[in-house]
């Protein structure tokens, strides 16, 4: 019991110091200042697109449900011409990582016989500038808070060893593994005392912005993404501590962390794009949209009676009435071609669809294979799944869409079968029927759902953590190896 | 007995012999070495992406066109009819449409720029051609992290070079006191600063000739003319300034210790290269927000409605203005929604471009402050550069995109008025059908796109000279 009492009071005795010795160097103000500029600025500027965003999404669901209930008589055919627009519901956690919504459109048109690609990327109006990265709260969180972890603690072991103070202090006793747990200890509080109040702050802005029915989804959002960052954060303190512990002058350690973070942070996730891109190509949009439209021009034209496709249908079902003439058919023809049509067109997108999504889930499992080399690529797609801006959020958003426009096109072709009779496209419906027509509703994927497929990253980012964790302590000089140094 | 001070020659064959025998020399440029391999590698097999990418387009418009050109033929003999009038419009629509290509530019692989995410080719034909635009099918998440593309790996990467060429010039021998004894012969602190960056430099120098030529040898087409020379040379001069004003700024940021040249160093690096383009980046879009995309969309489907309620007066208009194109007695009668489609096409794209006009605005606003903000950031000026070399730059694709305008406008000039006026389409017709040609940018308009950025880069170099003077003046040995 006393024994494990010092060990603690020992530990604390070198956290207090190493705390102290971070509070007295001009490094820590210096970075402190930069690095909380730097959030509170990201934050700041990221927060007010969110909201701006956000009333842009709800006005624009207002404007196009408005427009679809303002058509007069109509053709129900025309009316699934005129379609409407869904537009992709900003997550409130965005702000923090925008994560692909700068590249996959914001909306998508809902038509008749065509499920189009999302349009309207905030990445068409890109500059140069773009080519940098943004400057988003993840961008400080995970690319520059490494640097920050390393200028803070290059120097701890490595520094002392300069100064001949790590000989004495081995001298008196104190075991070396509780020299790294008191510093890791020390430093983790400083840069929890740096980082607790724009984070609080900024999580608790957030809540400003986000609906009131998702409140408890956020809550956990916001508590894991911390929960991860101060992971992710630890893998670099441990990384520190451990070469730290090594180099034989702070200069040395400095150059090699510094490298380090160079090559994972900056290196290896570009270098993987440009490899898996290669390895596993995607079509490009010409022949993909040539594809869908071969493939369509095979199949049933709902406005061409002639296909031999619609003259099958049309025999099959004037067999079905008993009947020998397409107007003595008790539901009107048109309609049932352009239902089968649509039924047909859906077997097509879905085909070549979901084989384009199947590339980028091929591609996202590569570059989760290739985090085993950089812990950014681990925790930057749980990161996007807690911000629900990853592409598995998008896809579900797109297949919502999808689903919903064949559930609308279904429905104004039912009324047509019934209702159009023998006037076929002349006949109108009353506007009563667009009041009827389903709303488009989507809520996004709960959190459990958009963790589900993350497993992989964080079994990474975990190991990464153990691994560096056990890296700080095993790396560490033993007193024999010290002395010979 | 006068001593001599030592000549330049001695001084740098000296300088090189200590630079040769430092492992962190062999370090950094081996590393280098490999990034750069690796970024014109990743150039070249994008490059060679998009000539398959293209070469498949061309062979499938030119089969689609003679099966359609077959078709004009076959019903020569036929009387216009409706089905004429079905052909004349699959010569408009999708069987006739034709491609405006960006063909692909010699640096190409220099830079990705803009083909990340602009189309580089446009599908043309009486329906809006910017519904027909086709964006890259990248995965959004690879967007997001951008590819490791030689432009990053010259930008971001490349510095990190000079600086360690560069870091602890003099402060490694001003350490161990032997500065003070160099100084004490007939030699100035400038003169050994210089004689000591000479040799660096020409490493620098190597790279910067090596590189550009290594981009245009794995471009798809070798050709070699002066324009493709002249953007090589610039380059070259671009990237030997960028790197020399690294090698500068590492030698006149060196202090009194060598581990506190590595931090000021990294520091230096981290703010010019990388925070103070994001700041500006952040800056920008606080003083110039671009209006949410959700407009576009409410555009397209206000011009929509729009079009629906006014096509047929516009084709009214149409007609009297153009008394030849309307139909006559002699004409066969299409019915009204055949012209009133083409006038509710084109103004949609009235429509739609009215919207894009204010997002336009914006990018240029943000444009404006770029031309400025380069002056204050190197990185910015090199990548801004480069890109107007490999021409992947947002107004290369701009230039690309008012030729499709052009091409779009001059092709309707022709296919309109013959389809509003039920003029069929003959054999002849159909071939004389405008094609899409494509003007490269003159080398005047990419030399005076760049020329501000060499400007800005000879700026900074001058500015890092001076500051190494003056500290080289107030720093005692």
């Amino acid at each position: 019991m006393l024994s494990a009492f010092s060990t603690a009071s020992q530990t604390m005795l070198v956290a207090r110091h190493e705390i102290r010795c971070l509070a007295r160097e001009g490094r820590l103000r210096v970075v402190g200042v930069v690095t909380l500029l730097l959030l509170v600025s990201a934050v700041a500027v990221s927060l007010r697109q969110s909201r701006v965003q956000q009333a842009a999404h709800e006005q624009a669901v207002e404007a196009e449900r408005a427009d679809w209930l303002s058509q007069d008589e109509e053709n129900p055919h025309v009316a699934a011409h005129h379609g409407t627009y869904a537009f992709a519901p900003r997550s409130p956690l965005a702000f923090f990582d925008a994560g692909v919504s700068p590249f996959t459109g914001i909306s998508t048109w809902l038509e008749a016989h065509h499920q189009n690609l999302f349009e309207n990327r905030p990445s068409d109006d890109a500059t140069t500038l773009d080519r940098f990265d943004a400057l988003t709260p993840a961008f400080v969180g995970q690319v520059m808070m490494p640097l920050v972890i390393i200028l803070l603690m290059f120097s701890s072991l490595a520094g002392e060893r300069e100064a001949g103070i790590l000989p004495l202090a081995f001298a008196q006793g104190a075991p070396f593994r509780r020299l790294v747990v008191g510093k890791t200890l020390g430093a983790a509080v400083v840069l929890l005392a740096l980082l607790a109040a724009p984070v609080s702050l900024a999580a608790l802005l957030v809540f400003t912005v986000a609906p009131v029915e998702s409140t408890s989804d956020l809550a956990y959002s916001v508590f894991l993404l911390i929960l991860l960052h101060l992971l992710y954060w630890g893998i670099f303190l441990f990384l520190s501590i451990g070469v730290s512990a090594r180099a034989p002058s702070p200069r040395v350690a400095l150059t090699t962390l510094f490298a380090m973070w160079v090559v994972v942070c900056w290196v290896i996730p570009r270098a993987s794009v440009s490899i898996i891109d290669r390895e596993i190509p995607v079509p490009s949009a010409a022949s993909f949209q040539a594809a869908i439209a071969h493939q369509l021009s095979e199949g049933i034209d709902g406005h061409n009676p002639s296909d031999q496709r619609a003259e099958q249908l049309k025999v099959k079902l004037l067999r079905q009435y008993g009947v020998s003439r397409v107007e003595d058919l008790p539901v009107n023809f048109d309609g049932v071609a352009l239902q089968e049509s649509e039924e047909y067109g859906a077997r097509v997108f879905d085909r070549n669809f979901s084989s384009l999504w199947d590339l980028y889930r091929r591609q996202d499992r590569l570059s989760t294979v290739t985090s085993v080399l950089s812990p950014l690529l681990a925790i930057r797609p749980l990161s996007m799944a807690l911000a629900g801006t990853d592409n598995d959020s998008h896809l579900d958003f797109v297949r919502a869409a999808e689903d919903y426009r064949r559930r609308l096109v279904g429905f104004l072709n039912d009324d047509m079968i019934r209702n159009a009779g023998s006037a076929g496209y002349q006949y109108h419906a009353q506007p009563d029927l667009w009041r009827r027509t389903p709303e488009f509703q989507y809520r996004p994927r709960v959190l459990n759902v958009r963790l589900a497929g993350q497993t992989a990253s964080l079994a990474c980012l975990l190991a990464w953590f153990t691994l560096s964790a056990v890296m700080a302590v095993w790396a560490s000089p033993t007193r024999n190896s010290h002395r010979r140094t | 007995m006068s001593y001599r001070a030592p000549s330049w020659s001695v001084l740098i064959r000296y300088e090189w012999m200590l630079l040769r025998r430092g492992a962190a020399f062999w370090l950094a440029t081996t590393a280098f070495c490999g990034l750069a391999l690796l970024g014109i590698a990743f150039g070249a097999a994008r490059t060679a992406c998009w000539e398959s990418s293209q070469e498949t387009l061309l062979a499938e418009q030119e089969a689609r066109l003679q099966d359609l050109r077959n078709r004009v033929i076959a019903t020569a003999d036929q009387p216009e009819s409706l089905n004429t009038l079905s052909l004349n419009y699959a010569i408009g629509g999708n069987d006739g449409m034709r491609y405006a290509l960006k063909p692909i530019p010699a640096l190409a692989a220099l830079a990705v720029g803009e083909t990340a995410t602009a189309p580089v080719h446009y599908a043309i034909q009486y329906v809006r051609k910017e519904a027909l635009m086709a964006p890259p099918l990248t995965n959004p998440h690879h967007l997001a992290i951008g590819q490791l593309d030689l432009s990053f790996i010259l930008v971001v990467l490349y510095p990190l070079l000079p600086l360690t060429l560069g870091y602890g010039l003099l402060s490694a021998e001003r350490e161990g006191g032997i500065l003070s004894l160099t100084l004490s012969q007939p030699i100035s602190q400038m003169r050994l600063t210089l004689a000591k960056l000479a040799p660096r430099a020409g490493v620098i120098l190597v790279f910067s000739i090596v590189i550009p030529i290594a981009v245009w040898a794995v471009s798809p087409d070798r050709a070699l003319s002066s324009a493709i020379a002249a953007r090589v040379f610039l380059c070259q001069v671009l990237l030997a300034l960028y790197g020399v004003f690294w090698l500068v700024l590492a030698a006149g940021i060196g202090g009194k210790h060598a581990s506190s040249d590595a931090t000021l160093g990294a520091a230096s690096w981290v703010t010019l290269a990388i925070l103070l383009p994001s700041s500006l980046n952040v800056a920008a879009a606080f003083l110039y927000p671009l209006p949410p995309t959700e407009e576009l969309s409410l555009a397209t489907r206000q011009s929509t409605e729009q079009a629906g309620r006014i096509s047929s007066q516009l084709l009214k208009e149409y007609f009297e203005a153009h008394p030849d194109h309307a139909p006559g007695p002699d004409k066969p009668a299409y019915t009204a929604n055949d012209g009133n489609w083409v006038m509710y096409q084109e103004e949609i794209a009235r429509g739609e471009a009215l919207a894009r006009s204010r997002f336009r605005e914006q990018v240029q606003n943000r444009e404006q402050m770029i031309s400025v903000a380069r002056f204050f950031s190197p990185p910015l000026a090199l990548w801004q550069a480069l890109e107007e070399l490999a021409d992947t730059s947002p107004a290369a694709f701009e230039h690309f995109r008012r030729q499709a305008d052009d091409y779009e406008a001059e092709w309707k000039r022709y296919y309109v008025p013959r389809t509003l006026s039920k003029i069929k389409f003959t054999a002849a017709d159909f071939d004389a059908i405008p094609t899409f040609r494509w003007n490269p940018r003159p080398l005047r308009v990419v030399a005076a796109a760049t020329a501000p950025c060499l400007a800005a880069l000879l700026a900074a170099l001058a500015f890092a000279l001076w500051a190494l003077k003056v500290r080289g003046r107030m720093r005692a040995p």
